[in-house]
């Protein structure tokens, strides 16, 4: 798919996937995506919003929203709905599919449970699946885009099914059953409970409960999201990476654009955020400036070169960086980048983004 | 305990935290090479799962301490290798023959047991203080809220029933994170709108959920005042003018560079009215990253040896 710029990317896509580092502005770009679509095109677009910034959420109207989506705006033909996902309510309707109620109301019960989506290490990612899982299942969104959680490695969201499994079925489970079985326990398991029980004391039992409730559950679980999985490997899926214009930025976005590639998926667009804007760059301003910093303007006259002296050195200055920031995007050759500038004030309100949104929409690609 | 800056480097351990992307890990590599070059004996800890400070001084670094330079060393650690040198040095031998496969289950055990990894994990840093081996231990800790949740997990450990041996062994933890010349957190943030009422919630919250008290503020990335009052009133004439006409796009980036000089103005004002005269606050100008870390040394030297003239 060849796109001469980034609203090629959004039209042509039903499911968008914004990766990256926390702190770029992930949510932010992740809304002002939707909220573009939304602008520029036909049907409903669901924005999904895992833990976001205090007061992006209330921007978006989501600080009380819970799993439902909230209409963020409305243009007749288009709209665009956010949701901010609750873990804790997300693994609850799941479980409650997954199993029969009597085994679902034991496991909502045990302590452990209630603390999965902290401690398992893919725990929010699960909790993301789920609900993506029946978003697409719904039919009723034209395009979804998905901010993904924070994550150690850029792509754990996409390990988050094989790695519930792998614990649910690793050899933990015969370990902890065989110490329930008192004297009798196996051999190998002895070592193992003494370990645990001796780190957790009494807690210890939750866990085994825990596990022996949710290998139950597990086939449930896991058939729960296996849409998820081809959805994500189908054509019309774009990936888009955020970073901000720092050094370490080419790297790891090739890095993910790598790790997307082992995957058999391509890294389709790049949001450069937080760039220093364009006019610091522009020629009329370096030949005032260049004027203004070793003497005189003629346009301005003696006394007003003058006083403008210390602001064409501050100019200067953002120029230059303005110029490194530049320098980042130019080494970028893992997809086509889009720039968009900081602000004076941080994209915050749904008219901030709707504006990132529009520049996203009608800007070309980097060159 | 005086009020003067040098306090930062007559602890033993300073936590460094912000949001993301403010540059913490910068600023925590930083203090660390100030205070070796200040002859002090120094560990540099990554604590944030990612290779963070210790990464830009070290290409690997490991849950080992490696020395760097001087009386440098750095240190990356996690959760899962804290419970495994915790169970190590508690249990002993029979803790060998529950490693290997039960390695991974047995850390998911642990991590779900309510602030067991979290105290795990601070306990590690905290330990390195307490074995004497160094003069100042600095932390490239967790983003704000993840760095809350853990001090104040490891803190209330206590009031969780039955934990068993981690619990006992570890309420020198709180101890020691709650004694202000041992223990400070330095806030980092940078100069952009939300930034003092961010630091406000954050400082506020340290206060209320957990016991480590507040060494420092950081604002990272700040802009000069480019202007007098008087002049800016002229300035501001001038953009307000016909005569800025004559050279617009030149009058769109005075403008641009004046918000940027007012918004670094303001969270100054902001700050140093919240945060009063006792807690030191660094700035830190935009810079380019080639010698980044020596830049952001010599502005924090510089503004101790502001504060202690």
């Amino acid at each position: 798919m060849t796109v001469s710029g980034p609203a090629e990317v959004i039209a042509s896509s039903d499911l968008m996937v914004v990766l990256g580092r926390g702190g770029v502005g992930k949510t932010s770009v992740s809304a002002a995506l939707g909220l573009a679509s939304a602008a520029n095109l036909e049907g409903e677009t669901l924005v999904l919003t895992i833990d976001p910034a205090r007061r992006l959420a209330k921007a978006l109207e989501l600080d009380a929203a819970g799993n439902e989506p909230v209409c963020i705006a409305d243009h007749g033909s288009g709209s665009c709905w956010a949701a901010m996902l609750d873990p804790g309510r997300a693994w609850d309707a799941m479980i409650d599919r997954a199993t029969t109620p009597a085994q679902a109301a034991r496991i909502k019960a045990n302590p452990v449970f209630r603390r999965i989506a902290d401690t398992f290490v893919h725990g929010n990612d699960y909790a993301a699946h789920g609900y993506l899982a029946d978003a697409l299942d719904s039919g009723r969104w034209r395009r979804v885009i998905v901010d993904t959680p924070p994550s150690q490695n850029a792509l754990g969201f996409f390990d988050a099914p094989g790695s519930l499994e792998e614990l649910f079925t690793s050899p933990l489970l015969d370990w902890l059953t065989a110490s329930r079985s008192g004297p009798m326990a196996a051999a190998t398991s002895r070592p193992f409970s003494f370990v645990a029980d001796r780190l957790l004391g009494d807690f210890f039992g939750d866990v085994t409960e825990f596990f022996v409730l949710m290998t139950d559950a597990l086939p449930g679980l896991l058939a729960q999201v296996a849409g998820v999985g081809t959805a994500l490997s189908q054509p019309n899926v774009a990936f888009v990476g955020v970073a901000m214009p720092t050094v370490s930025a080419p790297p790891s976005l090739r890095a993910l654009g790598d790790e997307l590639d082992s995957r058999g998926l391509r890294l389709d667009a790049v949001v450069m955020n937080g760039m220093e804007p364009d006019v610091l760059l522009s020629p009329d301003v370096e030949g005032v400036v260049q004027n203004l910093v070793t003497g005189s303007d003629a346009r301005f006259g003696e006394e007003l070169s003058a006083l403008l002296r210390p602001g064409a050195v501050e100019v200067d200055a953002l120029a230059r960086l303005a110029g490194s920031h530049r320098d980042v995007v130019r080494q970028i050759d893992v997809a086509p980048t889009v720039c968009v500038p900081r602000t004076v004030e941080s994209p915050t309100g749904i008219r901030a983004l709707t504006h990132m949104g529009a520049h996203i929409w009608s800007a070309a690609w980097f060159r | 305990m005086s009020q003067s800056g040098s306090d930062l480097f007559e602890r033993r351990l300073l936590i460094v935290s912000g949001k993301g992307g403010v540059g913490k890990s910068s600023v925590a590599a930083a203090i660390a090479r100030l205070a070796e070059q200040r002859g002090k004996s120094t560990l540099l800890v990554s604590a944030d799962g990612s290779p963070g400070a210790a990464g830009l001084m070290h290409e690997e670094p490991e849950f080992e301490a490696r020395p760097v330079r001087g009386h440098l060393s750095v240190m990356r650690i996690d959760k899962r290798s804290s419970l495994s040198e915790f169970t190590r040095l508690q249990l002993g031998p029979v803790a060998s023959i529950a490693a290997g496969p039960a390695d991974n289950a047995l850390a998911f055990i642990a991590e779900s047991a309510p602030g067991v990894g979290e105290l795990l994990l601070v306990g590690k840093y905290a330990h390195e203080v307490r074995t004497g081996n160094w003069d100042l231990v600095v932390v490239d800790a967790a983003s704000s809220g993840h760095l809350l949740g853990e001090l104040s997990a490891a803190s209330n450990l206590g009031e969780i029933a039955s934990i068993g041996m981690v619990q006992r062994e570890t309420a020198w933890v709180v101890d020691l994170l709650a004694d202000p010349s041992v223990t400070g957190v330095v806030n980092v943030t940078v100069a952009e709108d939300l930034a003092v009422s961010e630091t406000v919630e954050f400082i506020d919250r340290l206060e209320r959920e957990t016991p480590a008290p507040l060494a420092a503020v950081v604002i990272n990335r700040t802009r000069p005042r480019i202007y007098s009052r008087a002049l800016r009133e002229e300035v501001d004439g001038f953009l307000a003018a016909k005569d800025s006409e004559v050279a617009p796009a030149f009058t769109d980036a005075l403008r641009w560079a004046l918000s940027r000089s007012d918004t670094s103005a303001a969270v100054d004002r902001g700050l140093r009215a919240v945060l009063g005269s006792e807690t030191p606050f660094f700035h830190i100008p935009e810079l380019f990253e080639e010698g980044l870390l020596d830049a952001i040394g010599f502005e924090i030297d510089a503004e101790l040896e502001t504060r202690n003239r």
